[in-house]
């Protein structure tokens, strides 16, 4: 019997595996199997329904799910790594500090935005081109532009850090 | 006819091509970057040849490499797609001077369509309606404003040279006129090369509604009815479909004969579209010709059963159109949506990768039309479209229902799709009613996407994710538990031996 802490869009789901075909969620008892069907996709059968599920690993607690046509972004913890992370948390919100990567590579067109400008969520903070497409990077959170680390022109990897909000 | 064509183009539009030289039994050839080695157009070919980098000016763009390519492998013809040349009169007369035929209009008619001041006098003078608003290209600020005051705000700001919707500003005041003007100016430079703007009354709540035409060199002209592509997302169309489901046959008269006339007015040949607005009174204005095979010519095929396709080759042979305008009959409805690898819940952000999986959808009226299979990369350096998913059905609510369904049978994993987006447009009482315009997406879907909370949280499918990562976990942390299990499922005397 293992105990997991599921973390999907900010919700919690508690879960118990008994033996490798029964599971407890939030409270409730359910059967179910998953079969490799091939690379990152597996079946899943619950409740008289298979449900075809694509799985990508992130790093060792996060996945990225795909499921119906719906992607999400799953953490999973055991139930002792949650409370630890919990603890890590806490203090982590003190600084509360976002690095902001590029989502893909690109070039960066325009900056609109310079180092120490207040910025609500959703505001247009650079202009990236990529796949012919001018996209707008908007801020995922309000606050402050620190450690602007690109310049006009550039070219950009996926992942590189662009700037921070504080 | 032809005996080899080259396919200048790449992804879903080459593998359509390819289909309909093999059932015409052409040799079809095609050219793929260094980025594109993965994707079915360059499987799919008779012969392929690897044209360079992955920069669309090195390789899908470099006119030199592609006319001495199709030189060099005795192909008698090039089919350009959409896109990249398909509307490029000085490449579509290198073509004509290489000695090769192009599957397309010819250069003339291509040159006179890309002015959009041009093609809206050419269309004023031959009974094709035009927005209200300026044939020539904007002189001087003074001469703007004056226009403009004299057609009635708000107007719109337009590149001559622009389209997709670049280098276009909405101005509401007389106040607002000047910097408007000089940037529109600046961005159609940089974007163009040509700073000529001009004006348009701004049409409020419009439909897009375009018709599809064709014709020979003979000056044989006939359409295939419209097209509604109200549904677009900066601009950009992704769901189409035939018929409108507001025109009654009237208004269908009218706007067909109007794109007729447009086409002759610039001695039109090959498969083409006259795209309109029309407004809320049902009142239709030209907008443009695009010159080409559209995305989503397949709509028409499927209520009229006509390959535009194998017609536009068999025109561009020399051939007359092998059907009548009277032998075209309306039947059932159509529609198409686009699938890109985008993430509409992060701006339309497009997201690029390999697909680690990857199943279309089949079964009855389903067709798919198709760039990638699993283990394709989508690349950074082309437009995000993965394929087109076209339905057909006997009327408009069964196509809707067809659609839902054959979305759902999408299974899309290692890029990020549009897919649940499109489920939420059929499912809209807005778009079933058909009571939409082009503003539909920004006006129903942007704010609720931007709100905080706006995410609904689906418990159900929150438990099913639960469990099965939950499982993983769990038959991980137990050695490869999974894959074991599968294949001792699959092979009885593997039980035998081991268990």
């Amino acid at each position: 019997m293992s105990e997991y802490i599921v973390t999907i869009e900010d919700i919690k789901n508690e879960i118990i595996i008994f033996n490798g075909s029964s599971v407890k969620l939030n409270g409730k008892r359910y059967d179910y199997d998953v079969t490799l069907l091939s690379g990152v996709t597996y079946l899943l059968t619950f409740s008289n329904k298979l449900y075809k599920i694509s799985s990508e690993k992130i790093n060792d607690e996060k996945y990225r799910i795909t499921v119906d046509g719906k992607q999400f972004e799953a953490v999973i913890r055991t139930s002792l790594q949650e409370k630890a992370s919990k603890l890590v948390g806490i203090n982590k919100n003190i600084n509360h500090k976002l690095d902001v990567k590029a989502p893909m590579p690109g070039i960066i067109l325009k900056i609109k935005k310079n180092e120490g400008d207040e910025i609500s969520k959703g505001e247009s903070i650079m202009i990236l081109e990529a796949m012919k497409m001018e996209n707008d990077l908007c801020a995922p959170i309000s606050g402050t532009i620190r450690n602007l680390n690109v310049q006009e022109g550039i070219a950009v990897e996926k992942g590189v850090d662009l700037f921070s909000i504080e | 006819m032809f005996k080899k064509i080259l396919i200048a183009n790449r992804g879903e539009i080459a593998v359509r091509i390819i289909r309909a030289c093999k059932e015409l039994g052409i040799k079809a050839a095609s050219v793929y970057s260094d980025a594109d080695k993965t994707l079915l157009h360059a499987q799919y070919a008779d012969e392929s040849y690897n044209i360079g980098v992955p920069q669309s000016s090195e390789s899908y763009l470099n006119q030199d490499k592609i006319i001495k390519l199709a030189k060099t492998i005795n192909a008698d013809a090039i089919h350009p797609g959409y896109g990249f040349f398909a509307e490029n009169a000085e490449f579509i007369k290198a073509v004509e001077e290489a000695g090769l035929a192009f599957i397309g209009p010819n250069s003339k008619s291509v040159a006179m369509m890309g002015s959009k001041t041009a093609a809206r006098k050419l269309m004023s003078q031959n009974n094709v309606p035009i927005v209200p608003g300026t044939t020539e290209p904007i002189e001087s600020l003074e001469e703007g404003k004056k226009n403009a005051s004299g057609i009635g705000y708000p107007i719109l700001l337009k590149a001559s040279a622009g389209g997709g919707g670049k280098g276009m500003r909405l101005v509401s005041f007389d106040s607002e006129f000047q910097a408007a003007f000089e940037e529109t100016q600046r961005v159609s430079l940089k974007a163009f090369g040509d700073d000529s703007v001009y004006i348009e009354k701004f049409i409020e709540k419009p439909k897009h509604i375009e018709v599809q035409i064709i014709a020979d060199k003979f000056g044989n002209y006939v359409h295939l009815f419209e097209r509604d592509c109200s549904i677009q997302r900066r601009h950009q169309k992704i769901i189409e479909e035939a018929p409108s489901s507001i025109l009654n046959m009237e208004i269908r008269n009218k706007i067909t004969s109007a794109a007729i006339n447009a086409a002759k007015a610039c001695n039109y040949y090959n498969a083409g579209t006259i795209e309109f607005l029309m407004d809320q009174n049902k009142n239709f204005y030209f907008l443009e010709m695009n010159t080409r095979l559209q995305v989503e010519h397949p709509v028409t095929e499927m209520i009229t059963g006509i390959d535009l396709v194998k017609e536009q080759i068999s025109i561009a042979s020399g051939n007359k159109i092998s059907f009548k305008q009277d032998d075209i009959r309306m039947n059932g409805h159509a529609f198409e949506s686009r699938i890109y690898a985008e993430d509409f819940e992060n701006n339309f952000l497009p997201s690029t990768g390999e697909l680690l999986e990857y199943v279309i959808p089949s079964g009855p009226g389903v067709r798919v039309d198709n760039g990638f299979g699993r283990g394709s990369k989508v690349s950074m350096y082309y437009d995000p479209l993965i394929s087109k998913l076209i339905v057909w059905d006997k009327d408009r609510k069964s196509a809707i229902s067809r659609m839902l369904r054959a979305l759902s049978e999408y299974s899309i994993a290692g890029v990020t799709s549009n897919i649940s987006f499109l489920k939420k447009i059929f499912n809209h009482k807005k778009f079933i009613a058909g009571t939409f315009d082009i503003n539909f997406i920004e006006n129903e879907f942007i704010p609720s996407l931007e709100k905080e909370n706006g995410k609904q949280t689906d418990y159900k499918l929150q438990t099913i994710v639960s469990i099965f990562i939950a499982a993983l976990k769990e038959q991980s942390s137990a050695g490869n538990h999974i894959r074991n299990k599968l294949n001792r499922d699959n092979n009885k005397w593997t039980e035998l031996l081991y268990e």
